[in-house]
């Protein structure tokens, strides 16, 4: 078989550029909580200054909410997370997290689950291998890692952006 | 961006890569190929492989598209302004979509991989156990 585009190093492989799977940075700095290393983690945190927002494994809360920062969720979420116009938010679903509702934000991460739409049309969707989603995402740039998806994607360019 | 990338290496030796629609070459109808099938051209129509598909950048595969191996696309699936009906894509394997990917079809896989960049438009749906359940005469990608 011919093909064109071989590899110098093995001839029998091609080596392709395919961006990155996942950013180097966030899975380390990915906030989880640990019910027994929580108070630690509130004061060592930097996040803890800007107005982090957490919904702890284990708590329920329903009910719509607007943030203005990053969000943390373990627990379970009934309600529209939003972003306020005014301000930047981030939105991490950990592993034991489950949102039923709407999620607007400058980044989503999710690791849990998710059953509405997320909504990142300025910023970057994450989904990892744990994550769980189902309804529709709208990004600009995304990332998925094996999650399981049941979900029409919709990708927002700068030219259709000025709607959002 | 100045990120290092992440590199995919294809061997299209180990990964039974026998057929190849060549860049400029147009197939239309009802396809099946067997082995893995790398697409530089445009393939459309009623598509089987039994084994790996592989959309190279410039490639474009439409129609209704079954894979049983795995998917890894830096080109086109589906037109790039066709609905999600025009293509329908089910990978019994992992889908990978580089950033240089497009999909506006329907896409349906045991798992999916995006990289940073890819567009993927229309609906994604992860591939459950028991869809995955091979039919009579179905071919599994890797025998071993």
């Amino acid at each position: 078989m011919m093909i064109d585009d071989l590899s110098e190093k093995n001839p029998r492989t091609m080596e392709v550029d395919v961006g990155n799977a996942m950013p180097a940075a966030q899975a380390a700095g990915m906030p989880v909580l640990h019910a027994q290393l929580q108070t630690a983690l509130e004061e060592e945190t930097p996040e803890s200054s800007q107005a982090l927002t957490k919904v702890a494994d284990g708590m329920r809360f329903a009910g719509n909410a607007v943030l203005r920062g990053p969000c943390s969720i373990a627990g379970l979420v009934e309600g529209n997370l939003t972003q306020a116009t005014d301000a930047l938010a981030s939105v991490v679903v950990t592993e034991t997290g489950k949102v039923t509702g709407d999620i607007t934000a400058q980044k989503i991460s999710v690791m849990g689950q998710t059953l509405g739409t997320l909504d990142s049309s300025q910023g970057e969707v994450t989904l990892h291998a744990t994550a769980r989603v189902q309804g529709l995402v709208r990004y600009r740039r995304i990332q998925v890692n094996g999650a399981d998806l049941n979900a029409t994607l919709e990708r927002v360019t700068s030219a259709n952006n000025a709607v959002g | 961006m100045n990120t290092p990338q992440d590199t995919l290496e294809i061997d299209p030796i180990a990964m039974n890569v026998v057929n190849r629609v060549a860049s400029g070459t147009q197939l239309v109808g009802d396809l099946q190929f067997e082995g893995g099938l790398l697409v530089q051209g445009e393939v459309s129509g009623d598509v089987r492989v039994n084994g790996h598909l592989i959309i190279w950048a410039g490639g474009v595969a439409r129609g209704k598209i079954w894979v049983t191996g795995d998917l890894y696309l830096f080109g086109q699936l589906g037109a790039p302004t066709a609905g999600p009906q025009e293509t329908t894509m089910k990978c019994m394997g992992m889908a990978y979509v580089a950033n240089t990917g497009v999909a506006t079809g329907t896409l349906m896989a045991s798992r999916l991989k995006l990289y940073d960049g890819a567009d993927l438009q229309g609906p994604f749906k992860t591939l459950k156990l028991a869809d995955r359940v091979p039919v009579l005469n179905d071919i599994v990608a890797h025998k071993t």
